[in-house]
């Protein structure tokens, strides 16, 4: 980051000076030696599987595989349900991420305004709690309550409206529950990050700013954040390459036909083509389709990221 | 940090919307703990009940009918035993080790003087969202000979790209001036990295800790893949696997049944993730203190 | 040997990083190219699964003679794959099989009904892992696959030396082991065999006595009881409390009264037409009838409003708030055999629910709803077998009552006793905690061949007269619907049915729930035939043609 905002030295990339450098940092490669074997062998390895999706491969007999180029990517993005499914995929991913990104700093940055040391541990765990309910048992509690007739958040809406909802099966309410539920299950999970991004913070920094009479609000604003903005950025990168993930999970286990309009997402799409037929190759193609989504918009976000704030993964 | 708070809120008098936020600001945890809380308790609350009601459905905020059935039904299973020893021991030995790797890594990458730093970077960040598929992954297992071998629930998970880049970015936050003047000191990378580094860093090295030792515990999908005898399954495998011979679970596969027993799908469902959570989150107050306690890194002024 | 691993998987794992960087640098990524560079030298590293003599062992001549599986000196080592039934290794009964056939068992347990069908494929790549008996179910294009492969023995020379299972499934329904045979040969064997009908229509005796209305016969008549038992409050608490129908939400079934009213027309299977052709049975004319009638009764509100998204039969029949359900037979006893009826009866102590006839509907032909002849789970010996012929042997001795009986349900007088009225009492349950405890192993090798005839101690003899009922009338049912020998022939189905039927569900759920409309009707079959369904019923038809020559043939030959 450093080294790009300088002007470079000359002779900055001559075999030479590369060379001396790295005799320089010899330990720090060291320290990077085990990971990368790691990453060579457990994860690019594996990722070597992607080429299966420009083959029909018959993992009972790979010898009989044979290469068929772009097949299963034009079959993925000629059937009749692809453009509306990915719609649909941005649209709650998006939605989840928009909505579901901001409020874990600011819960983060609200419980640090605790000062009973009890309680914030308390309400700290207390936040944590729903990440560990799965969506199977998670699923069967949302769809308790908004049960038609006796769920408890049904027969408020129906006080509140006049007319009786039924959640579920409503096009219009559907994508909401999907963006509510998945806010709540998370967000105390990715409140985690910007605590121990809050507790880094030079505690010196506050006291300064108390001695300047900076109040409260001030303190949270001009140190508090600022401090913080390197982990949010890189989080927002992060989370943008989950543009394609709208949550297989929760949406399988809530949706029914009557809903596939607007919460049919690939990933559930593929799903129910394996179940006609196991199709590896398929699978791996529409997998792989997300993956270079994903990976285009996290460069880019990166890219921008860079531009404008220095701040960014590399 | 405790410390810290005091002092600030001494230094200057509370003014009254301050008071009226930190009025609202714990009503407000108040009502969003009890909203969090609903969920596990529910579930809870649920493992503990009479069979016949928790067959009714609903949401359960206190015991109906008070039995132990479900964690007797759940802890007679001689699996559930072995399943214990191998989640700890894998969550042990897989949160350790991939910590450890995991930091190692991300303070190497962390140097912006790091030839190539950059290039990795972008292709620890590429296995973050490409991922080869399970029979890639099953046949470089098999490669290793380590199929149906404890260590292929450890191996693969031990670094995530998440983790490094969310380590690294900690650590780039750590003023440069401790790594200066430990080099004047004539200490190398790795003793500035194990010595200096590491101490100041408690804080995310606790959050690495936990999502490690969070994914390692919940994993079930990689016994799936790699396991085939009972003794060397993990625990969540297991109390997944219970739900198989219940009653509901065979007609939802289409298959109809007779069973005859004091429990249910919903129950077993219930008292797993009872018994398959709360081990979890035994370990988050241990972990907690470094959270909020803070590190001193303005020790020394950069 | 180590290093040289190393050393492999590093240099493939170099090529590896290019071509990522290759692909990082193509920026779509989607080229093939950049993919294809690698794949020789990663395969290398892969197995060498799959035989390349595909169907050899078919061919091996088989002896008249039969193998003595009781005395046998050399010890053979069966690993078994199995799910469901009892898992724990060395239980009382493994250790009977093991002495009876001077075997070693070996129990791969698969992982449980959302990723078994995973473990399946994995176990069934892998040369080394592969199981010497595989079980499965609902995997038919990956069955033809090891098929293909040479993964699976023939049989069907075995079936002629060793005939009990056979013989069983002969006995129960003939077309069972029809369905299961493939052109060249026998390479998967039943499992279990739904009865021919699980369900039947369940009525609240009491609230029927409440109001003092007869048993419904006719669906008009069904129809009445449906609106007295919503209006009319049943229960007599006051309370507009209660519904007519219920039932497995999100699940056609439930509609079964009425869609087996009008006869020649299903919810997902496809249909015989008078002619001789063959529909697809959600588009067929009279689905359209049904429909009306289910989407009338929804809206005025006498059918339960969560039917429509996807609730649970059992906690639905916990909730006791409707009187008419179409359900499992199993639901019709009182002896506390489910778990649901259990809730239900200890919070309705007075309630009743009966089976009754089904009602007669506009084609006077009342009719269960009719499970397949085929199997639903099936089991096969791999080539991984050392000695095939006497696997077979072995699991077909095992299947003999007696040696059933003493697997499934143990041993007379230890585990079981017989009442002196004939009916069988259970001194160790299935279940039962002792059976897990001291290791029993009661219900071994479930699903792998299950026995419905008399072995089955578990049905009561009303229950078992009851499913002989639901079964026989729900043939003429069953004749008028087709079931697929070979779904993997008919590939314009495999290619159009997912969204075939996501078209068909959304529509026919959507006029259920009231958003959709039956006037629509044409745009629905309009859509379903722009989703290709003219050409799936083409090739239909063909494959129907050529299968029931088949059938005739089959039979001719079992002459």
């Amino acid at each position: 980051m450093a080294a790009s905002k300088e002007k470079k030295p000359k002779g900055f990339n001559s075999p030479a000076v590369i060379w001396k450098d790295m005799k320089r940092d010899r330990w720090l490669y060291f320290l990077l030696l085990p990971g990368i074997v790691f990453f060579v062998i457990f994860k690019y390895m594996p990722i070597f599987g992607l080429r299966i999706a420009f083959m029909d491969y018959n993992q009972y007999a790979p010898e009989t595989s044979t290469w068929v180029g772009m097949k299963h990517f034009v079959r993925l993005f000629t059937t009749n349900s692809f453009v509306p499914v990915l719609i649909n995929t941005i649209k709650i991913a998006g939605l989840k991420l928009l909505i579901g990104f901001p409020f874990p700093v600011i819960l983060a940055l609200m419980l640090n305004e605790v000062t009973n040391m009890k309680f914030k541990k308390a309400a700290q765990t207390f936040l944590y709690l729903p990440h560990f309910v799965s969506w199977v048992i998670m699923a069967g509690i949302v769809m308790n309550l908004l049960d038609p007739t006796t769920g408890a958040i049904t027969q408020v809406l129906s006080k509140l409206t006049g007319s009786s909802v039924n959640v579920l099966t409503d096009t219009k309410l559907f994508v909401p529950m999907l963006i509510i539920s998945d806010v709540y299950k998370e967000v105390g999970w990715g409140t985690i990050i910007y605590f121990a991004a809050i507790s880094g913070i030079d505690p010196q920094l506050y006291e300064a700013a108390a001695i300047d009479g900076a109040g409260k609000w001030k303190q949270c604003l001009n140190i508090t954040l600022p401090s913080i903005k390197p982990t949010i950025i890189i989080m927002l990168i992060m989370n943008t390459g989950n543009i394609l993930n709208a949550g297989f999970d929760q949406i399988f286990m809530l949706y029914t036909p009557t809903v596939y309009k607007v919460a049919d997402i690939i990933d559930t799409y593929v799903f129910r083509m394996g179940i006609v037929k196991a199709d590896y190759s398929f699978s791996t193609a529409a997998g792989m389709f997300k993956s270079i989504v994903a990976f285009i918009l996290v460069c880019t976000v990166n890219e921008i990221a860079k531009r404008t704030d220095n701040d960014s993964i590399w | 940090m405790a410390a810290k708070n005091k002092t600030a809120g001494t230094a200057i008098k509370k003014s009254t919307p301050e008071k009226v936020f930190t009025i609202f600001n714990y009503a407000f945890f108040t009502l969003i703990s009890i909203i969090m809380i609903i969920p596990f308790w529910h579930v809870l609350m649920m493992s503990l009940s009479d069979v016949n009601e928790t067959m009714k459905g609903g949401i359960f905020l206190y015991v109906k009918g008070f039995n132990v059935d479900t964690y007797s039904q759940v802890f007679k299973n001689p699996m559930i035993w072995t399943g214990f020893a191998t989640a700890i021991g894998v969550t042990l030995i897989g949160t350790l080790g991939g910590t450890l790797l995991t930091a190692m890594m991300a303070y190497a990458l962390s140097k912006p003087r790091l030839r190539f730093g950059k290039v990795l970077m972008v292709l620890v960040l590429f296995t973050m969202l490409f991922y080869g598929g399970t029979v890639p992954s099953y046949l470089l297992m098999k490669n290793l000979r380590l199929i149906d071998n404890r260590w292929a629930l450890i191996l693969p998970g031990l670094i995530s790209a998440y983790n490094v880049i969310v380590m690294r970015s900690f650590f780039s936050s750590i003023s440069d001036s401790f790594e200066e003047s430990a080099k004047l000191d004539g200490a190398n990378d790795v003793t500035i990295f194990f010595r200096i580094i590491i101490p100041l860093s408690k804080a995310s090295i606790a959050t690495i800790v936990l999502f490690n030792a969070v994914m390692y515990w919940n994993d079930y999908f990689s016994t799936v893949l790699y396991i085939n005898s009972t003794d060397k399954w993990a625990l969540q495998a297991v109390l997944r696997n219970m739900l198989t011979n219940t009653q509901q679970a065979m007609q939802q596969a289409g298959v109809n049944v007779r069973a005859s027993s004091n429990v249910t799908a919903e129950t077993i469902k219930a008292g797993s993730v009872v018994v398959a959570t709360v081990p979890i989150l035994i370990i988050y107050p241990f972990l907690q203190k470094y959270f909020v306690k803070g590190v001193m890194i303005g020790g020394v002024k950069g | 040997m180590k290093k040289k691993l190393v050393k492999r998987l590093l240099a493939t794992a170099l090529v590896t990083v290019m071509t990522a960087s290759m692909l990082v640098g193509c920026g779509s990524g989607s080229s093939d190219g950049g993919s294809t560079s690698g794949s020789e030298t990663s395969d290398a590293g892969s197995s060498d699964a799959g035989a390349s003599d595909s169907g050899s062992e078919a061919a091996a001549p088989v002896s008249d003679e039969k193998i003595d599986v009781l005395n046998q000196s050399e010890k053979m080592t069966l690993k078994v794959a199995c799910m469901t039934g009892f898992t724990q290794t060395d239980s009382q009964i493994e250790q009977w099989l093991e002495e009876k056939y001077n075997i070693d068992i070996e129990m791969i347990v698969l992982p449980g009904w959302a990723d078994g069908q995973q473990k399946i494929s994995l176990l069934m790549a892998d040369d080394n892992e592969r199981p010497d008996i595989i079980w499965w179910w609902s995997m038919d294009t990956e069955y033809t696959a090891w098929k293909n492969a040479g993964l699976l023995v023939d049989v069907s020379e075995y079936q002629k030396k060793y005939t009990n299972i056979v013989d069983y499934y002969n006995k129960m329904d003939p077309n069972t082991m029809f369905y299961t045979a493939a052109e060249d040969g026998m390479y998967r064997i039943p499992g279990d065999v739904a009865e021919p009908s699980c369900e039947c229509l369940l009525i609240r005796q009491d609230w029927l006595d409440n109001l003092g209305l007869e048993v419904p016969t006719t669906l008009d008549e069904l129809k009445e009881v449906l609106r007295a038992f919503t209006e009319d409050d049943p229960d007599g608490n006051g309370q507009n409390d209660t519904y007519g129908l219920g039932g497995d939400g999100y699940d056609f079934r439930s509609f079964w009264p009425f869609i087996q009213a009008y006869g020649n027309t299903h919810y997902d299977r496809f249909c015989v037409n008078e002619d001789g052709t063959v529909g697809y049975g959600p588009a067929q004319e009279n689905t359209k009838k049904w429909l009306a009638d289910v989407a009338d009764l929804y809206a005025k509100g006498y059918i339960t409003p969560n039917i429509t998204t996807d609730t649970d039969r059992d906690e639905e029949m916990a909730k006791a708030n409707f009187g008419v359900t179409y359900s499992w037979i199993a639901w019709t006893t009182t002896k506390g055999n489910s778990s649901a009826m259990n809730a239900f009866y200890s919070a309705n102590p007075d309630a009743k629910w009966v089976a009754i006839d089904m009602v007669k509907g506009e084609n006077g032909n009342p009719q269960e709803d009719p499970a397949t002849s085929s199997a639903w789970a099936f089991f096969g010996i791999t080539k991984n077998c050392s000695d095939p012929e006497r696997a077979y042997a072995i699991w077909d001795d095992m299947c003999s009552e007696e040696n059933y009986i003493h697997r499934r349900f143990g041993v007379e007088g230890e585990h079981w006793e017989r009442d002196e009225d004939g009916s069988v009492n259970f001194i160790i349950g299935n279940d039962s905690d002792e059976n897990n405890n001291q290791n029993i192993g009661l219900k071994l090798f479930d699903n792998l061949m299950n026995r419905k005839d008399e072995c089955n101690f578990d049905n009561t003899p009303e229950m078992q007269a009851l499913f002989d009922k639901s079964g026989a009338e729900s043939r003429d049912y069953a004749a008028s619907l087709v079931e697929w020998k070979d779904i993997t022939k008919f590939d314009t189905w495999i290619d159009h049915s997912t969204d075939i039927e996501d078209e068909k569900n959304q529509y026919l759920w959507g006029v259920i729930a009231g958003s959709e409309s039956l006037d629509n009707w044409d745009a629905y079959i309009e859509q379903l035939d722009a989703l290709g369904l003219q050409e799936v019923l083409a090739q239909g038809n063909e494959i129907y043609a050529a299968q029931k020559a088949e059938m005739e043939e089959y039979f001719a030959n079992q002459e």
